[in-house]
């Protein structure tokens, strides 16, 4: 019973074993991963953790019938049982008339700024470090701050695939996060919970400003108050663009609810559908993107592919799958992350459909260019409740926080029981300013955006 | 209780020699099959198999966690010398000392007796039943357009030792299926979801038959299609079971997590005070018969139980794992005098971990609001105009009490009758304000399956009775 150490020699193993017991196409992914974190709980370091998960997933292709079956030993012997399960769980299931092929081998991009050896070697010490600067910073601001939740870690992961079509890939990336969520009390006031983050790929990473920033959202935005409904413009900071668009924006362009009419924006390329200020793609390149790498989820080679460009449709979300259903290309967005996050991708899950990096275009002015042009509105760092939105129809109905009511091109209180109410399609129609404050947050890549006549209900 | 008790205990050994004041050893052997179909299509099945050992370890007063994926005896030594390691490093920083809440060590072996094996039915009839869903939601409405569905069953024996002399071997039993559907009339959208699990195997399938499900989904988003947008603003509500449910467990449970009422939620100043009106209770119950938050031992070993939240109105315990026992215990001088002794402190048996990857957190278990005496038509009678509130699409709940959900199926009360259904509808507001506006409560009672998610998935039950709120803030799209 040998235990294979090396990633790419286990798939290659797989695929090997996989037609031995009949695949006619065979895909093995191997991913491992290890993971250090130190724990802030109730304002203090009190747990930290070493996990270590690694683990290969077989898809295997028969007649059309398509089989997977994962194990997270890499030991010899189970690998090929596995294998063995592959094939099984391929020929029990029915012929599915859309497969075609897997991929094919085409040339890598090179990547950069995703894989720094510093944040390989580093000691649970400095990664205790980066989290008591960041508490200090947090706890320094303010006393009536409770940090109460928060971590730094650091990632390190390392993936291979192999498939029958001569498809071999090896990556490696890194990343480190510090997070904080803090709440401030002052009763009979409580704020909102208050997070902030800073996450990169190579060891580039600023605790301090974490720390401040979820003390100071905190303190900010204690003594709520309530406001007027009506239509004001709202600017929507990284958190609460994520928040919205993973369950409108993201699936309206990815293939698979395409291809389901499961999509407002299904027929509509070439089309004006935002506005001209708006212009996104898809990039897996990114320089130091939180999901760049060299391949997506089968091996095919991360790329740019333009979605939308000064508010024109211009192209959908593909993976292998849903590409050639239609005899197109996958644009490299086959996708085995188990859920939102820095660079993980699961062995135990085939592939789907998501975007890699989500970039919008910046524009010129700053953030504070952009609230200063604003009469009376809101900036909204968060929304609660995103889930709940129909990501078909784009209809959509949160509760803004934190939020700060804006008065006279500043910002004047924060504002308490707002809920924004209306459809995100018509709201992209309504951009009227794009910052030029680019951040990272997870998938996405995104300055502040300001929508105008957003319809916020009160009580 | 032969070799794998006597390799878990060496390693306790190993991890107390090396300088842990408490040592916990969870290992588990698991099988997945996994069905996901769309659209009539079985896209893929799944067969997994996970190995691994979780190890917790206390050094001064400091958490340290380690994950290996393999139960042999160097992988495990090697994990215990990690989380001591980790713990080391931590100890150093810790301000107030984590302690544990004594509890009497357990040695037991739990055996679950399934009413069907899902390892004895074969993966065509998993295919099967799955599909008939399908095909009944797809019949059922020819506006249907997509539906896609997830099946999973989980088996397998967690084992957990602990350096207090505790030895468990607890079966894992999981049923569960997810649907998705949608339907489309020119620029209208329908979706609709509906979820199902058990702890007592494939048998689930004969109650809520593949075809009584598909129906039900089928009938909820062809009602959508031709609903009306609620009027927004503040109205008097009657919430069904599942709404309820949520209510129990999202806006409130959170709050008396005791890890997020230490935090500060809203609950905290008010620990043995009047929190919502005297005709809720509010329980999380982890002996449920069946349910599907329930089970005998938690992931620190103490055995599950009832907890009452609130009583009458009143809260009078959290949900507590070792850690925050001892933690609120200290604090107990906090609480008034006057209902300190009223307010119950000990591990409730909440603390669960999704997998041997991750280290226990305090979760929720079945959640409910307790019936009382009303029938349906009583609660409704007398509202001239509101909302009756039956399922929802998803929600979410802040420490500060404030809560949001989507809802998925609803209907205007005119006249002390249901009337007509309402579509992309939310409910939010303020958690206790609301449950203080709790007027009546129904006789009736169900539970349903869920899932939780807290930083890792907790399999869960939520519940109630209907039940008649005076007032709720209605929002809707458009």
């Amino acid at each position: 019973m040998k235990t294979v150490e090396n990633l790419l020699e286990i798939v290659k193993l797989a695929v090997k074993e996989a037609e031995r017991a009949g695949a006619k196409e065979t895909e093995a992914f191997a991913s491992w991963n290890r993971n250090v974190e130190v724990e802030i709980s109730q304002g203090q370091i009190a747990k930290s953790s070493i996990t270590v998960d690694q683990g290969i997933g077989i898809r295997v292709i028969i007649d059309k019938r398509i089989g997977f079956a994962y194990t997270n030993s890499f030991n010899e012997k189970t690998v090929k049982e596995t294998a063995l399960k592959a094939v099984k769980s391929a020929k029990a299931n029915k012929p599915d008339k859309n497969w075609k092929e897997l991929p094919s081998p085409k040339p890598l991009p090179t990547v950069e700024e995703v894989f720094d050896n510093k944040i390989v070697e580093m000691s649970v010490e400095d990664v205790v470090k980066i989290a008591l600067r960041m508490l200090d910073a947090a706890t320094s601001y303010d006393k009536r701050v409770i940090p109460f939740m928060g971590s730094s870690s650091t990632i390190h992961v390392k993936e291979a695939i192999a498939n029958s079509q001569g498809i071999e890939g090896f990556d490696e990336g890194t990343a480190i996060v510090s997070y904080l969520a803090t709440i401030a009390r002052d009763p009979p006031h409580v704020s909102p919970w208050c997070a902030e983050f800073d996450a990169n790929r190579i060891l580039k990473i600023d605790p301090e400003w974490v720390g401040k920033e979820a003390a100071r959202l905190a303190i900010e935005s204690l003594k709520g108050e309530k406001v007027e409904k009506g239509e004001y413009p709202v600017i929507f900071m990284q958190d609460a663009l994520f928040s919205l668009w993973t369950y409108t924006l993201i699936p309206a362009v990815r293939s698979d609810y395409i291809q389901r009419d499961r999509s407002a924006l299904k027929g509509k390329i070439g089309q004006q559908v935002a506005s001209e200020l708006l212009t996104i793609l898809d990039d897996g390149t990114y320089k130091g993107g939180l999901k760049t790498s060299k391949f997506d989820g089968e091996g095919v080679p991360r790329q740019k592919t333009p979605i939308i460009e000064k508010g024109i449709l211009k192209g959908y979300l593909y993976n292998n799958y849903t590409a050639k259903k239609e005899n197109k290309e996958s644009t490299g967005n086959a996708d085995r992350s188990e859920s939102y996050g820095v660079v993980r991708s699961s062995y135990a899950l085939t592939p789907t459909v998501a975007p890699s990096n989500f970039f919008v275009k910046p524009g010129t002015i700053s953030s504070d260019g952009m609230i200063s042009e604003i009469k009376e509105g809101f900036l909204v760092k968060d929304v609660q409740g995103a889930h709940s939105s129909n990501p078909e129809s784009g209809e959509l109905s949160v509760v803004a926080t934190p939020c700060w009511k804006i008065e006279n091109g500043e910002i004047a209180y924060a504002a308490k029981g707002v809920m924004i109410v209306g459809n995100m399609y018509d709201m992209i129609k309504n951009v009227t300013a794009v910052a030029n404050n680019l951040r990272k947050y997870d998938y996405l890549i995104t300055p502040w955006i300001r929508i105008d006549n957003v319809k916020i209900v009160t009580k | 209780m032969g070799l794998m008790k006597d390799e878990l205990m060496s390693i306790i050994d190993y991890g107390q020699k090396s300088g842990a004041s408490y040592v916990e050893v969870r290992a588990q052997n698991i099988s997945k099959t996994i069905i996901s179909t769309k659209d009539g299509k079985v896209e893929v099945v799944t067969e997994g198999l996970e190995k691994g050992a979780g190890i917790r370890v206390l050094v001064n007063g400091a958490w340290g966690f380690a994950t290996v994926g393999s139960l042999d005896a160097s992988s495990l030594k090697k994990a215990v010398e990690d989380a001591v390691k980790m713990a080391k490093v931590a100890s150093g920083k810790v301000r107030m000392p984590v302690t544990l809440f004594d509890v009497k060590p357990v040695e037991d072996i739990v055996k679950i007796k399934p009413d069907i094996d899902p390892r004895d039915v074969s993966i065509d009839e998993k295919m099967d039943t799955v599909l008939r869903i399908d095909k009944t939601v797809f019949s059922y409405d020819k506006r249907v357009k997509s539906c896609t569905i997830s099946y999973a069953d989980i088996t397998g024996v967690q084992y957990f030792a602990n350096s207090d002399g505790t030895y468990i071997e607890q079966d894992k039993l999981y049923v569960w299926s997810r649907i998705f559907a949608s339907a489309r009339e020119g620029d209208i959208f329908a979706s609709g979801r509906e979820e199902i699990g058990s702890t007592k195997g494939f048998g689930i399938w004969e109650k809520e038959t593949p075809e009584k499900l598909g129906e039900k989904l089928g009938e909820r988003i062809k009602l959508q299609l031709k609903a009306k947008p609620p009027k927004g603003g503040g109205f008097p509500a009657v919430l069904g079971p599942e709404i309820v449910g949520v209510f129990a467990h999202e806006a409130f449970g959170h709050l008396a997590e005791a890890d997020l009422t230490f935090a500060g939620s809203v609950i905290l100043d008010k620990l043995g005070r009047q929190v919502a009106s005297e005709h809720v209770t509010i329980i999380d119950d982890g002996t449920v018969e069946g349910g599907f938050g329930s089970f005998k031992y938690d992931d620190e070993g103490v055995p599950a139980q009832k907890t009452v939240l609130i009583k009458d109105g009143v809260v009078i315990s959290l949900m507590f794992d070792r850690e925050y026992a001892a933690k609120f215990e200290a604090f107990r001088r906090k609480i008034p005098e006057d209902v300190r002794d009223l307010f119950e402190i000990k591990p409730t048996g909440n603390a669960r971990a999704e997998d041997f990857r991750v280290p226990p957190l305090i979760r929720m278990r079945n959640t409910y609001i307790a019936p009382r005496d009303h029938s349906f038509e009583e609660l409704i009678e007398d509202i001239d105009f509101g909302y009756y509130i039956v399922s929802f699409r998803g929600g979410q709940a802040n420490l500060d009490g404030t809560f949001q959900v989507g809802v998925q199926e609803a209907y205007e009360i005119v006249k002390g009758e249901v009337g007509e259904p309402v579509r992309n509808m939310s409910i939010s507001g303020n958690t206790l304000e609301t449950l203080l506006k709790v007027d009546a409560v129904g006789k009736d009672f169900s539970l349903i399956a869920g899932r939780c998610g807290k930083g890792q998935t907790a399999f869960t039950g939520d519940g109630g009775p209907h039940l008649r709120v005076r007032e709720i803030l209605i929002g809707g799209a458009r």
